[in-house]
């Protein structure tokens, strides 16, 4: 090969034509996961889902929570059931907005 | 000209800011779509998927570049091992056989003759020269992303070349 179609092939593996983006980025944008405000916005919905479950389902269980801690003296061990459970709506809630987003 | 690589990236971090990463997919996205071009012998499609592949892992993994290598050589080498990945999952077909030399304008190299003839190189070779010659990529840069020595980037950079000219050899050159 003569050193004209040395240089041309040099030539032609440097040339990098410049490719329109044509939508790719787009089309990229599209498969990033929702924006953090969004996740936020899932998790709390999934907490005040989870909450009206609960409320729903156990009413009884509420209430008797409430009456134990009016009653005075056994306010401790039902603070402690309260948080109990708060912990495991709060658990049940971002469990659920972690499925929603994957 | 607009804000730096490394500008767009903190506004990414900071707070999340999608217009910042689109600029960032903007500015790479023909450098690194042209590399997984040569990177698939001239699958279009497919380079185009992996490219996709690409920037959405730039974007989990964004927090790993450190600034002291251009985002670019990052950019590439995320391009270089998702194509590998993608490549050991399903090896792209034989390349059709290149069709034989003929005469060709002395002034220019047909462009789809170098990509059927790209396309019958070693695996090493084509992923030497793609990244040896994507732009602005120096020797040493590509030794890195591909986790070879540099002498030895150089030795399929130089088998690849001397394969592309016998290859493209014009059918009048050694007559008379």
């Amino acid at each position: 090969m003569s050193p004209e179609h040395l240089d041309r092939l040099e030539e032609e593996l440097a040339r990098e034509p410049y490719l329109e983006d044509g939508g790719f980025t787009a089309r990229v944008m599209g498969r990033l996961p929702p924006p953090r405000r969004a996740r936020a916005t899932v998790l709390a919905l999934s907490g005040l889902a989870a909450a009206a479950i609960g409320a729903a389902t156990l009413p009884g269980l509420v209430a008797d929570l409430l009456r134990t801690a009016a009653a005075g003296p056994a306010w401790l061990p039902a603070g402690g059931a309260v948080a109990v459970g708060a912990t495991l709506a709060l658990g049940a809630a971002a469990g659920l907005g972690r499925l929603l987003l994957e | 000209v607009g804000p730096s690589d490394a500008e767009l990236v903190a506004r990414v971090l900071a707070v999340d800011d999608r217009r910042a990463f689109a600029a960032l997919v903007r500015r790479h996205q023909s450098a690194v779509r042209g590399l997984l071009r040569r990177l698939t012998a001239g699958d279009g499609a497919a380079a185009d998927d992996l490219a996709q592949e690409v920037f959405v892992k730039a974007w989990r993994q964004l927090r790993t570049w450190r600034g002291d290598a251009r985002l670019a050589t990052w950019l590439y080498r995320i391009a270089w091992t998702t194509w590998a990945s993608a490549s050991r999952r399903a090896p792209s077909p034989q390349p059709p056989p290149p069709e034989p030399p003929r005469p060709f304008d002395a002034s220019a190299i047909d462009r789809a003759d170098l990509a059927r003839a790209l396309a019958t190189l070693r695996e090493e070779e084509r992923t030497a020269l793609a990244l040896t010659y994507a732009q602005d990529v120096t020797h040493e840069e590509a030794a890195e992303i591909l986790g070879w020595p540099v002498g030895t980037l150089k030795t399929h950079v130089l088998r690849g070349k001397e394969r592309l000219r016998r290859l493209l050899v014009p059918a009048t050159e050694g007559t008379p």
